[in-house]
C-alpha cells in the first residue's frame, strides 16, 4: 500500500507541486490582505479575496475533468458537463488582472508600494490558476481530437474569456447569472453583439492577444526544458562511454 | 544552408521565445504610441526605456548561454557575462513597480486602457527576466550540479529584490556601479548597517513573489514536458 501511494506521488509530482505552490500563494495573498487590514483598519480590497476564490473554481473543475478524462466511459458523460461549467467560470481567473485599476483611487494610509505588491500577488496567482487550468483542458482536447483542434480550442477560449471579462467588468454580470438569470443576460449580450462599442472591441482584442501571448510564452518556455534534456542526454551518454 | 537549418531546428524553442517577447515588446511600444497620439501627452514614454533596460539582461544571458556551450569560452567570457547580467537583471522585474503610476495620471484616458498597457509591459518584462534567469541557471547547473543551480536562483531572487528596492526608492541605476562606484558603495553600506522596515518588508515580499512565479513556471514546464513525452511514447 505505501508503495502505491509513493508511486502515485512520484507519478503526479509536478501536478502536486503546482497545486501546493498555488495554494501557498493564495494563502499568502490572504495573509497580505489581513496584514493590510490590521495595519490600516480598512476593509479595502476585500473583493480581491472573493475574486481569488472564484479563480479557484475553474482550476478545481479542470483538475477534476483532467483526472476523469483518462477513463473512457467518463469521457463522454461527464467531461462535456465539466467543460461547460469550466468555461463559464474561467474568465474569473484572468479577471483579477483588471482589479489593478483600484490603484487609481488609493485613499488609505497604506503606502502605495504595499498595495502594488498586494495586487501583483493576487493578479499573478489568478492568472497562473487560469493558465494551468487552460492547459489541462487543452490537453484533454488535444489527446482526443488532435493538435490543431487543441490550438483552436485555446484561441476560442482566449477570445471568449476576454469577452467574459468585459461583461463582468463593465456590465457587472457574474458567472452564475448564466444559470440564475439567463434571459436578461442573453438580451444584454445580444445588444453587445448587434452594436459593439469601440471600448468592447479594443478591450477584448487587447486582452485576448495578451492572454494568448502569455500562454504561448509559457508553452514555449516549457519546451525549452526539453531542448535542455535532449542536449544533455547525448553528453551523458558520451561521458559514460569514455 | 543545411547547417543553418539544422541550427534553427536545434534552437527552435529559444528562437520562438525570442520572437514572442520581441512581438510583445512591439505591441507595448504600439500601445504607448497610440496613447500619445490620442492624448498628446508623453506620459508613459519612460516605460519604453524601462522595457529596453529589461531586454539588456536577456541579451546578456542569451549570449552567455550560447558561448558557454563551448568549453574554451566558459572560463573567459562567462564570468564577465554573468556579472553584467547580474547588474542589469533587476531592471526586468523592476517594471512591476511601475504600476504605481496608475495612482496619479492626470490624463484623459480611461483607466482600463492604462491598466492593460501596464499589464502588457509588466508581463513582458517579467518574462524576459524569467527566461534569462532560466538560461543562467542552466549554465550553473551544467557546471556545478543541481543544488548549486537552485542556490543560485535563491541568491539571485534575493539580490534582485534589493536591486529593485535600490532602483525604486533610492533611485540608483545599474550603470552607477561603474560610474559612481564610490558613493554607491558608501550608500549601500550605510543601508545594510541601518535597514529600514520598509526595505525589509519590500525585499522579503518581492523575493517570495519572484520565487513563487519562477517555481510555478518551472513545475508547469515539467508537467507539460512529461505529458508531451508520454504522448510520443518516449
Amino acid at each position: 500500500m505505501p508503495n502505491t501511494i509513493q508511486s502515485f506521488l512520484v507519478r503526479n509530482r509536478y501536478k502536486i507541486a503546482i497545486f501546493v505552490l498555488l495554494t501557498g500563494a493564495s494563502m499568502f495573498c490572504a495573509f497580505l490582505f489581513v496584514a493590510r487590514m490590521a495595519y490600516s483598519d480598512s476593509q479595502q480590497y476585500r473583493g480581491l479575496v472573493w475574486n481569488l476564490f472564484l479563480a479557484w473554481i475553474p482550476f478545481g473543475l479542470a483538475f477534476l475533468a483532467h483526472s476523469l478524462s483518462w477513463k473512457r466511459t467518463w469521457l463522454y458523460l461527464a467531461i462535456p458537463f465539466f467543460a461547460f461549467l469550466w468555461l463559464i467560470f474561467f474568465p474569473n481567473a484572468p479577471y483579477i488582472l483588471t482589479d489593478l485599476q483600484y490603484l487609481n483611487r488609493v485613499t488609505t494610509p497604506v503606502p502605495l508600494w504595499f498595495d502594488i505588491i498586494l495586487l501583483v500577488w493576487f493578479s499573478w496567482t489568478g492568472v497562473l490558476l487560469g493558465l494551468v487550468s487552460l492547459y489541462l483542458m487543452h490537453e484533454i482536447v488535444q489527446r482526443n481530437f488532435g493538435r490543431w483542434l487543441g490550438w483552436i480550442f485555446v484561441l476560442i477560449v482566449s477570445g471568449l474569456s476576454s469577452a467574459g471579462i468585459y461583461v463582468g467588468r463593465f456590465m457587472r454580470w457574474n458567472s452564475w447569472d448564466i444559470l440564475g438569470n439567463p434571459t436578461e443576460l442573453a438580451m444584454d449580450i445580444l445588444g453587445l453583439v448587434i452594436d459593439p462599442s469601440l471600448r468592447l472591441l479594443a478591450f477584448t482584442t487587447l486582452f485576448a492577444v495578451f492572454f494568448l501571448f502569455v500562454y504561448l510564452t509559457l508553452y514555449t518556455f516549457a519546451h525549452l526544458f526539453r531542448e535542455q534534456v535532449e542536449q544533455t542526454a547525448p553528453q551523458k551518454a558520451a561521458k559514460n562511454k569514455s | 544552408m543545411n547547417a543553418f537549418l539544422k541550427n534553427f531546428a536545434h534552437n527552435k524553442y529559444r528562437l520562438t521565445i525570442f520572437s514572442l517577447l520581441a512581438g510583445a515588446s512591439i505591441v507595448c511600444v504600439g500601445l504607448v504610441r497610440f496613447r500619445i497620439s490620442v492624448t498628446g501627452s508623453g506620459h508613459y514614454v519612460f516605460m519604453i526605456w524601462n522595457l529596453i533596460l529589461a531586454w539588456i539582461p536577456f541579451i546578456f544571458a542569451y549570449i552567455t548561454y550560447t558561448t558557454s556551450i563551448r568549453r574554451r569560452w566558459l572560463y573567459l567570457i562567462v564570468p564577465v557575462g554573468a556579472f553584467l547580467w547580474l547588474i542589469f537583471f533587476p531592471n526586468a522585474p523592476y517594471i512591476l513597480t511601475d504600476f504605481q503610476h496608475l495612482a496619479h495620471t492626470g490624463d484623459d484616458v480611461p483607466v482600463w486602457f492604462d491598466v492593460l498597457l501596464l499589464i502588457w509591459f509588466s508581463f513582458t518584462g517579467l518574462f524576459l527576466g524569467m527566461v534569462s534567469l532560466f538560461l543562467m541557471q542552466e549554465i550553473v547547473r551544467r557546471e556545478f550540479g543541481r543544488w548549486v543551480g537552485w542556490g543560485f536562483v535563491l541568491f539571485v531572487a534575493g539580490i534582485t529584490s534589493i536591486g529593485v528596492y535600490v532602483g525604486r526608492f533610492l533611485r540608483w541605476n545599474s550603470w552607477d556601479i561603474f560610474a559612481n562606484f564610490g558613493s554607491m558603495a558608501q550608500f549601500s553600506l550605510y543601508y545594510i548597517l541601518h535597514p529600514t522596515t520598509r526595505s525589509l518588508i519590500f525585499a522579503s515580499l518581492f523575493t517570495s513573489f519572484f520565487l513563487f512565479i519562477y517555481l510555478t513556471l518551472y513545475a508547469f514546464g515539467h508537467l507539460l514536458l512529461e505529458r508531451a513525452s508520454k504522448q510520443q511514447g518516449i
